[in-house]
């Protein structure tokens, strides 16, 4: 067959589908009076061809708090009852076990119901701040962010293995092909910088093992995607053109391209090619505005050590945080995160995936909190500092928390670690406009499930979405016949975490 | 991958293996699969990074310069309209629209009289695989043409 006509039947085919879509709504919008066309609806087509940036600046539903948001995903979820919620009793039942019918219907990842047995924390605990917040002497510097952090102790999860509950935590649905809540944003907000992506992910150490179904847009189109810095070395390549072509030559080649596939684009009405045009729009920015950002010389010494960007390696450095030079680059990638909030980025995606201690709990605890703690106190204080901590939301949390029952694997002489606990876990939130100096929700006595205020993953999800001002009743995207949101099914806004 | 023949059946460990040892930023920032496991369906994605991988890195410098050159070298003397609509061919297995053979000879006119006014950034721009029977100017416009062939969306994506 001639090439050209199979063209011309992929175009007949575009045609019959977009103006069944396109022109056909546009009548019946008419019809019904309405010329923007099904009110909060906001079709993906309709607004490339309206705007020719995907990512221009969206009003919200009604005034915001919060403008960026840094999410610090400490993947592997860490242990809730030796860093945020102390449990005296646990101590005294250290060692014993669980009444048979508590653990009858549980589903544990790996541990052994028959002969597994409470396990107490060797933690010490002190009160912080005006609001006496309880933190462990793992995190002494976060603990004197105490009055800026609204401590949340009864999160629960419907997932008890890694990868489901990172999907829950970032979609609000266990489920492949939904988008993450950077992507949902975005797509409701834009972006504020023009020279930079407006999601943005940085990783430490071992990177993440959920990989990038955990910064996807799912069925939204894909510049609403994250962007993934890489962590070690420069954090983005080939800002430079290629040696013999100069930026005058690049800019006249690239018109040429955009050129080129917006006429695609009109023929195929598929939105990924305007998300294309965007990337390579935003490409040729970035390579002005990029080295600008990755540049840490313009910080001041005092600033660069208060991260601890340059810190010696903890003497005790051990366990699955340990993985190319975390410590490093997780400093780095916390002082990237408020440059990009002062540059505009929406959402930035901090990702510390090393909690998954199973053993050895004590010891890599140890390490991890020293890997954060500095870091992410230091973040706090400079947000603040500087007047931004008000309108950026930042998030400290994981998929799940950890058993109060230590973890009785076979072959195992005694238990050092805890496995995965869904029903019953801490995240903290702080600034934009979260009311700080609060404990919300309560655990019973050995942390096992939530006595008080349970926070279901939907309601978390609905109450970020307020404080960017943003209904998540009414952000919404059609997709395979019915609209979809960041709460799937269910959310409701927590009045008490809001300032 | 001339060199890379088996005699026999094929062993699959070590071509999982020679695929994983591949693994550089680049499979990263175009989310190849990791290989570990079978891939039903590739992750879509669509990053300024991605096309800054494309529009500057070296290895797709070299391939832009070896499509030029290989389409200069396979003209047997044709005009430039019959050697711009044979790119379009190879690349995109189709015929330029008359809209898109107008964009693509201003491109090459423009890049052209640009070198023509730079012989050395010419000269720096083709040395990745030089042509001697030709204008180095000359060949340096072609090879901003290709690179911007490769780097058009139809040309990336499978649709």
């Amino acid at each position: 067959m001639d090439p050209s006509q199979h063209l011309e039947n992929a175009l007949r085919r575009n045609f019959l589908t977009t103006s069944a879509s396109g022109l056909g709504l546009a009548a019946l919008c008419s019809m019904l009076g309405n010329e923007k066309g099904f009110g909060q609806q906001r079709s993906g087509i309709d607004e490339h061809l309206a705007s020719p940036n995907p990512l221009a600046k969206k009003p919200p539903h009604f005034a915001p708090k919060a403008k960026n948001c840094i999410f610090l995903l400490q993947a592997g979820a860490p242990s809730q009852l030796d860093l945020f919620d102390p449990k005296p009793k646990l101590n005294e039942l250290h060692g014993k076990p669980l009444p048979a019918e508590m653990v009858e219907k549980v589903r544990f990842a790996f541990i052994k119901k028959e002969s597994a047995v409470l396990m107490g924390s060797p933690r010490k605990w002190s009160k912080h701040g005006e609001c006496g917040m309880d933190f462990s002497d793992f995190l002494p510097n976060l603990a004197t962010c105490a009055d800026d952090i609204l401590m949340i102790r009864s999160m629960q999860s419907e997932q008890f293995n890694h990868h489901p509950g990172q999907l829950l935590l970032s979609c609000g649905r266990a489920t492949f092909g939904l988008p993450t809540i950077g992507s949902w944003l975005t797509y409701g907000l834009g972006s504020e910088s023009d020279n930079l992506p407006g999601y943005v992910v940085l990783t430490s150490g071992r990177g993440s093992s959920g990989g990038a179904s955990l910064w996807s847009s799912g069925f939204l189109p894909s510049h609403y995607a994250g962007v993934l810095f890489r962590h070690e070395g420069e954090p983005v390549l080939n800002l430079s053109n290629p040696e013999g072509m100069p930026a005058e030559l690049q800019r006249r080649g690239l018109d040429t391209l955009r050129s080129l596939n917006e006429q695609r684009y009109s023929e195929m009405q598929d939105p990924e090619i305007a998300s294309r045009i965007a990337s390579y729009e935003l490409a040729f920015r970035m390579q002005s505005a990029a080295p600008e950002l990755i540049d840490l010389r313009g910080e001041s010494k005092q600033t660069l050590d208060a991260y601890g960007i340059d810190r010696p390696q903890h003497p005790e450095a051990t366990g699955r945080g340990n993985v190319a030079n975390a410590h490093l680059s997780f400093a780095r990638n916390c002082l990237l995160a408020r440059r990009m909030v002062e540059r505009g980025v929406r959402f930035i995606n901090v990702i510390y995936e090393a909690w998954d201690q199973h053993s050895d709990l004590d010891k890599d605890l140890r390490y991890n909190t020293w890997v954060v703690d500095q870091p992410v106190a230091a973040l706090l204080k400079d947000l603040k500092q500087r007047g931004l901590l008000e309108s950026t939301l930042v998030v400290w949390g994981a998929e799940f928390g950890r058993t109060p029952l230590g973890e009785n694997r076979n072959g195992r002489e005694a238990n050092t670690g805890r496995d995965h606990h869904p029903f019953a876990f801490t995240l903290w939130m702080a600034g934009g406009g979260v009311k700080g100096g609060q404990v919300y929700g309560e655990t019973d006595e050995i942390g096992w499930g939530v006595t008080r205020d349970p926070v279901p993953m939907n309601d978390f999800h609905a109450t970020l979405l307020h404080l960017f001002g943003l209904d998540h009743l009414k952000l919404t995207r059609r997709h395979q016949g019915r609209d979809f949101r960041l709460t799937d099914v269910g959310g409701n806004v927590v009045t008490r975490w809001l300032a | 991958m001339e060199g890379l023949r088996w005699r026999g059946p094929l062993p699959k460990r070590d071509v999982h293996l020679f695929q994983a040892n591949l693994a550089s930023p680049k499979s990263d920032h175009l989310r190849l699969s990791r290989r570990q496991f079978a891939c039903v369906d590739r992750n879509r994605s669509n990053t300024p990074l991605q096309a800054l991988i494309t529009l500057n890195n070296e290895s797709f410098s070299e391939a832009a310069c070896a499509f030029a050159k290989r389409l200069i070298e396979n003209s047997d003397g044709r005009s430039d309209p019959e050697k711009i609509k044979e790119a379009f061919r190879i690349a995109l297995a189709r015929s330029p629209l008359a809209s898109e053979w107008e964009q693509a000879n201003a491109l090459l006119m423009d890049s052209r009289q640009w070198y023509r006014e730079h012989p050395e950034e010419a000269k720096k721009w083709t040395s990745r695989f030089p042509l001697a029977n030709l204008p180095v100017e000359e060949y340096a416009a072609w090879v901003a043409l290709a690179r911007i062939i490769i780097n058009l969306d139809e040309f990336i994506t499978r649709e």
